[in-house]
């Protein structure tokens, strides 16, 4: 509990170091242990309070479901494997690059990976060569 | 024969000390009496206290089950998903499709 809470606000904290790059996060809350009875909380929202944040509640994991198709297979760079393994993709992170729309299946993104609070060093560094390679 | 007098009695029950001789069957039977009081009252305390923890867990339950999801000012309201409206998480993808995009999938506890 302590992580997931930690791994919001490591995504905090992150984007408190780029404040000038232009991205939005979108932030999937679902459920996964028995607690998770209802949408988050304010207290529990509020640990993402940029305002290049939206959050949304996803009950029944259309999302994570969503993004599966899109999520290259194993040994790809920058995507960890063992993460595309799990049941339910949940505590995992999806950086995309300008440009690609979201048509019939979602883009491949340049960075995927979790546990988030663990992969925050990665996920600034896909930022950072996002960054350096576009205008941004 | 003339019986002695016997010292005053005071009922314990009432915030009086008791004198009166321990052989006397009246001194039992209050301080049986008193005994049985005092663990009704504790009972009585007991069940109060445990009503109160009760409702106070019970109106953290309902905070927790329907309590506002408010999210931080100047971001939009949380968007609850559905296979119904799961577009509309595709169109916030797409809008922002001038930018770098960041997913990020937790759970809240």
């Amino acid at each position: 509990m302590t992580l997931l809470r930690a791994g919001a606000s490591a995504v905090e904290e992150l984007l408190d170091k780029i404040p000038g790059t232009q991205l939005r996060v979108l932030v999937v809350w679902e459920p996964i242990l028995w607690t998770d009875l209802k949408k988050p909380s304010g207290s529990i929202l509020a640990r993402l309070s940029d305002l290049r944040v939206v959050q949304f509640w996803d009950r029944n994991h259309v999302v994570a479901e969503a993004l599966r198709p899109g999520l290259p297979q194993e040994g790809t760079t920058g995507i960890d494997g063992d993460r595309l393994s799990d049941e339910i993709l949940w505590d995992d992170v999806a950086v995309y690059p300008p440009g690609p729309r979201w048509t019939d299946q979602p883009p491949q993104p340049n960075y995927f990976g979790g546990p988030v609070y663990d992969v925050i060093p990665n996920v600034r560094e896909a930022l950072d060569r996002l960054t350096t390679r576009g205008s941004l | 024969m003339r019986r002695e007098a016997e010292p005053p009695r005071r009922i314990a029950a009432l915030g009086f000390r008791r004198f009166g001789r321990s052989d006397d069957p009246l001194s039992r039977d209050h301080c049986r009496r008193n005994c049985e009081c005092h663990a009704l009252g504790q009972e009585m305390k007991f069940r109060r206290v445990a009503l109160i923890v009760v409702i106070v867990a019970f109106i953290a339950l309902a905070w927790y089950a329907w309590g506002p999801s408010h999210t931080p000012q100047g971001q939009p309201p949380l968007a609850s998903l559905n296979n119904d409206n799961f577009s509309s998480f595709k169109d916030s993808f797409n809008e922002a499709s001038d930018r770098i995009r960041i997913v990020l999938l937790l759970s809240p506890t």
